[in-house]
């Protein structure tokens, strides 16, 4: 999970966002850490590098949670 | 009962016909050529001021919020509207409004392309049986597509509720709430909806287009509207909405058979349907669109579509051309050579992906440079720093 947070605050960062909620399982990528459908693209390309799973292959990702689990398939 | 004209329930603007009538009948307007608005409604509300003033004027798409020069001149009010049909009336009738949209070129910066209120609502359809049709927004407002929904639903006196941007359960939520009838959108968005674990009775029309519709993603798109029509729509910033599809299989209506020519598999369209540009590029008043097409059948012509001719990469139905993004970058101090390419990705299509020769520049800056001169889903997500640039035999920059 350090890493997957890691990963987004990356992408914040690159992209000169800041987001004020802590990050946990629950929380929304979209509505709380603030991504938008570029980010999460970036998102999902820099986790496919790192763990050989695109996130977003068969339909949607709404929370950290999610992308753990599709992580851990 | 309340009649909506336009809903955005993430910036809570619910705006009735009422209201609509209410601010076009002001007694003058804060005119600017130029319309930066501050919601979806008060976009649309200068565009519909536009149209009666009868000025020409486009939208301010780069400056990301940022402050402009923007003189705002205060315009009488030469209308008193006694219903909104008489205000639709005068909006249909219009002649000599101008709106000018950006597209991306195939060389240098983005061309502007003139559009009329003719060119623009050409594919538009009025008509009593279309009066209940709620409209569910799925476009940026600004562009070719949403402008489309918008004067389809204006002109029908339909509810528009903005979905653009929504995550799937604001979305799923929308078209519950607000009955929504017609969703007009990309692949991108349609995506977004799955899995497909509802059903949504009520929508009996899904346009898309910008993407091709895999088979897979059709199948899902039954489940979730299995009372729907599906209509693939081929449409441009220079052209509009042109024509339709059911499924992925084009046929040229008689009305466009003049218009329409393949030529080599490309897609020609002639000039006098398009929107007024002094810098596209014609051959014999033809315009080539770089649409590459399989010729299925003469008569009526029935093709499907392949690919592009030229590099432009489509980032969730936007078109990029690489070779504008790489003239940004390279203008950096800094930069050594520049590469950049599309990547298929799952969620948008394709995202955009530098390669970059540099000294002492980071992600962060190139990224923010290239989002100051250009629109955000230009800006390379990807970017890797290499030693050189791998060429083909040819000599061009490799783009795979």
């Amino acid at each position: 999970m350090d890493k997957i947070i890691a990963i987004i605050t990356r992408v914040l960062e690159n992209n000169n966002k800041t987001s004020s909620c802590t990050i946990q399982e629950n929380t929304s990528l979209r509505n709380e850490i603030g991504l938008d459908s570029l980010d999460l693209a970036e998102l999902t390309v820099i986790i496919e590098e790192e763990y050989g799973v695109d996130i977003f292959e068969d339909g949607f990702v709404e929370t950290v949670g999610d992308i753990m689990k599709k992580i851990s398939k | 009962m309340e009649h909506i004209f336009i809903v955005n329930e993430r910036e809570h603007i619910k705006k009735t016909y009422e209201d609509l009538l209410k601010d076009l009948n002001k007694s003058e307007f804060n005119f600017s050529p130029i319309i930066r608005a501050s919601d979806i409604y008060d976009l649309y509300l200068q565009v519909i001021v536009s149209i009666l003033l009868e000025k020409e004027v486009s939208f301010d798409f780069i400056s990301n919020g940022k402050e402009s020069n923007q003189t705002t001149t205060k315009i009488e009010n030469p209308y008193q509207f006694a219903t909104i049909d008489e205000c639709l009336t005068v909006i249909s009738e219009s002649t000599k409004w101008k709106l000018k949209l950006s597209t991306s070129g195939t060389t240098g910066l983005p061309k502007k392309v003139t559009h009329s209120f003719t060119s623009l609502t050409r594919s538009i359809k009025v008509d009593y049986k279309r009066a209940n049709d709620i409209w569910g927004l799925a476009y940026n407002p600004q562009h070719m597509a949403g402008l489309q929904v918008f004067f389809q639903a204006l002109l029908n006196k339909n509810t528009i509720v903005n979905v653009f941007g929504l995550d799937r359960n604001q979305i799923y939520s929308c078209i519950k709430q607000y009955n929504i009838t017609h969703l007009s959108a990309t692949p991108t968005f349609y995506k977004m909806l799955l899995p497909a674990n509802e059903s949504f009775n009520k929508v009996l029309q899904v346009t898309y287009g910008g993407e091709r519709f895999s088979e897979s993603l059709q199948n899902n798109m039954t489940t979730l509207f299995p009372n729907a029509k599906f209509t693939n729509v081929y449409a441009s910033t220079e052209a509009g909405a042109l024509f339709a599809a059911l499924g992925n299989h084009f046929t040229i209506s008689e009305k466009m058979k003049p218009f329409v020519r393949i030529d080599d598999n490309e897609l020609m369209i002639h000039r006098s349907i398009l929107a007024s540009a002094d810098d596209l590029e014609l051959e014999n008043d033809w315009y080539a669109t770089g649409d590459m097409v399989n010729l299925i059948n003469d008569n009526p012509i029935t093709f499907n579509f392949l690919s592009r001719k030229n590099e432009m990469i489509n980032v969730g139905g936007s078109k990029v051309n690489p070779n504008e993004v790489e003239e940004i970058i390279m203008s950096m101090t800094g930069i050594v050579d520049v590469k950049v390419f599309g990547k298929e990705n799952s969620l948008m299509g394709n995202i955009i992906c530098a390669d970059i020769v540099a000294e002492s520049v980071t992600e962060k800056e190139i990224k923010s440079f290239v989002k100051d001169h250009l629109p955000g889903y230009m800006v390379p997500r990807i970017i890797k720093f290499v030693a050189e640039i791998s060429q083909t035999s040819t000599g061009k920059k490799s783009r795979i």
